[in-house]
């Protein structure tokens, strides 16, 4: 890979799959990056809201670590959180969800790793995996390293059901399949048999040799495999200039720690902030 | 009449074993101050309930005072896990009942309506309905025959939210987001309303610009807390303190250390 970073990559990829009037979210870096970029790029009507919802259906601004003080300015409306999930309900909702694990049915895992009674890991619980499962289309996924502890053949406890054992129930609601996965080796979906993960295409350099090394089971993979579509220069400025020229992307690379946390936390609280909304 | 307390008043109503809701999410506008104050209070055996908890939830457990977390979510948002949450959960000191964040909504909406319980589909086919301590059961609907998931009502016996503003009748202002606090103050049995300042009357610009508007209807005691947030945001009044949020995650288990943190106020 040349002249951009995995990270740029990924945003890219990511953004090319919210479509307009409708809510693009996400709880990390990169899908919010990702939906930013939607918004500056293609999709115009698409609503952004991100951590907090006090300041939604805002315009395209540069990502800080705290937001609510550069998005309240163009922000139209103060969403509450019964309104959010009553958007979900109506199918209203797009995400990218950074999740711990997913497995070769696309279900994931966010809560526990081990045994739930007695985590070997405790991470943050489900959070609004169940739910974003009972309105959205599709949820789809990122991971930052492909790794058989990652990409697992099961997931320890599931918050977002994945294919197969469809329940038997007729409803008016359809549960939302498993989307995309973007990982730092590829892009992959849930459409190999029996709704299995399957290769999309690869990230320049990688081999599907590699991605069956680090992942905890068979994934599918039929012909030749696209090598995944490099970021457009317009793309890079964006990203670079207009959504995130302070490079908070980098907090999801392996540069991430502490130190460049200060860093970008020095800088932002050392620009005036803005008097009350 | 006037709804301003203190937070020893406020606190002398958690009686041991009780249920204690906390506001805000994550590091944003959490009831720290009131958080702090309850660790060094008598009450314990507490039953916590936060759809989204953060530092509040994780120095309680910290300061032993938790028998059971009601929760959908407990952690620092995009900067990193609750470290005595972490410890208690792997260490099987602590009992929890997860729910997503719907769910608890639906259980704060169904507390606040004075219902027994909730249906959703929310939830529905996800590991949340199989832990041992889950509280849904699957109903049918009446109408369709459709298959939900019922969730009981919750009703904390007391609530601490903090927020911008407060008069002193007890209307509150929260000017960020508003989190499940609209529901949670109506589910609460008994509701304490932390505010960085207290008024005799809310200026008329800040009651109606579109923020969260608690009514003194559902506010018990309002308690004025200036920086009651602590190291959380509040908007727009202070962003959340990332050194505190870092050290106390490094060191938070280190129990001189964190001793030592709860003294100081």
């Amino acid at each position: 890979m040349t002249g951009y970073t995995l990270e740029e990559l990924l945003i890219s990829r990511m953004a090319r799959e919210f479509r307009g009037n409708a809510i693009g979210v996400g709880a990390t870096i990169l899908s919010d990056l990702s939906a930013r970029l939607a918004k500056a790029l293609h999709v115009p009507d698409l609503f952004l809201t991100t951590g907090s919802r006090a300041a939604a259906d805002c315009d395209v601004h540069a990502k800080a670590l705290v937001d609510e003080w550069t998005l309240a300015a163009s922000s139209r409306m103060n969403l509450s959180w019964q309104e959010m999930f009553q958007l979900i309900a109506h199918g209203k909702l797009q995400i990218w969800i950074g999740t711990v694990q997913l497995d070769q049915y696309g279900a994931s895992n966010i809560s526990v790793i081990g045994p739930w009674a007695k985590p070997k890991a405790q991470l943050v619980g489900a959070r609004g995996v169940p739910d974003d499962l009972w309105g959205c289309e599709s949820l789809c996924y990122h991971i930052r390293r492909h790794n058989p502890r990652t990409i697992v053949a099961k997931v320890d406890f599931v918050c977002g059901r994945g294919n197969g054992d469809g329940g038997g129930q007729v409803r008016p609601v359809r549960r939302a399949k498993p989307g995309l996965v973007v990982t730092d080796l590829g892009v992959f979906d849930f459409e190999g048999p029996g709704g299995s993960m399957r290769v999309v295409s690869l990230h320049p350099g990688i081999t599907l040799e590699r991605v069956q090394e680090k992942t905890g089971f068979v994934v599918h993979a039929t012909g030749e495999i696209p090598v995944t579509p490099e970021p457009t220069a317009e793309e890079l400025r964006l990203i670079r200039k207009v959504i995130d020229p302070q490079g908070l992307r980098r907090l999801e690379s392996n540069e991430g720690g502490d130190e460049l946390l200060m860093d970008l936390w020095q800088r932002e609280t050392g620009a005036p902030i803005e008097g009350r909304a | 009449m006037t709804k301003m307390i203190t937070l020893e008043k406020a606190l002398a109503a958690v009686a041991p074993g009780s249920s204690v809701a906390f506001g805000g999410g994550g590091i944003q506008r959490k009831p720290m101050a009131a958080a702090r104050a309850l660790a060094a209070a008598d009450a314990g055996d507490l039953t916590l309930v936060a759809m989204l908890g953060g530092p509040d939830v994780d120095l309680l457990i910290g300061a032993g005072k938790v028998r059971e977390l009601q929760f959908a979510f407990v952690g620092f948002d995009a900067f990193g896990l609750a470290p005595h949450f972490r410890k208690a959960r792997e260490s099987g000191s602590i009992s929890v009942v997860e729910y997503s964040e719907a769910t608890i909504i639906a259980a704060f909406e169904a507390g606040a309506k004075n219902l027994p319980f909730l249906p959703t589909r929310f939830g529905l086919d996800t590991d949340i309905l199989t832990t041992p301590t889950a509280p849904f059961r699957k109903v049918s609907c009446p109408f369709s025959g459709e298959e939900l998931l019922a969730v009981p009502a919750l009703r904390p016996d007391v609530a601490f939210i903090h927020a911008n503003i407060a008069d002193r009748h007890g209307n509150a202002v929260i000017i960020g987001d508003g989190y499940a606090d609209p529901l949670l103050v109506q589910a609460a049995k008994t509701v304490f309303v932390t505010a960085e300042r207290i008024v005799d009357e809310l200026p008329d610009d800040v009651a109606t610009a579109g923020g969260t508007f608690l009514s003194r209807l559902w506010i018990d005691g309002v308690i004025e807390a200036p920086r009651g947030a602590g190291m959380t945001a509040l908007y727009p009044d202070y962003r959340f303190n990332l050194p505190a949020v870092l050290e106390y995650q490094k060191r938070a288990t280190d129990s001189e250390w964190f001793s030592a943190w709860l003294r100081e106020q």
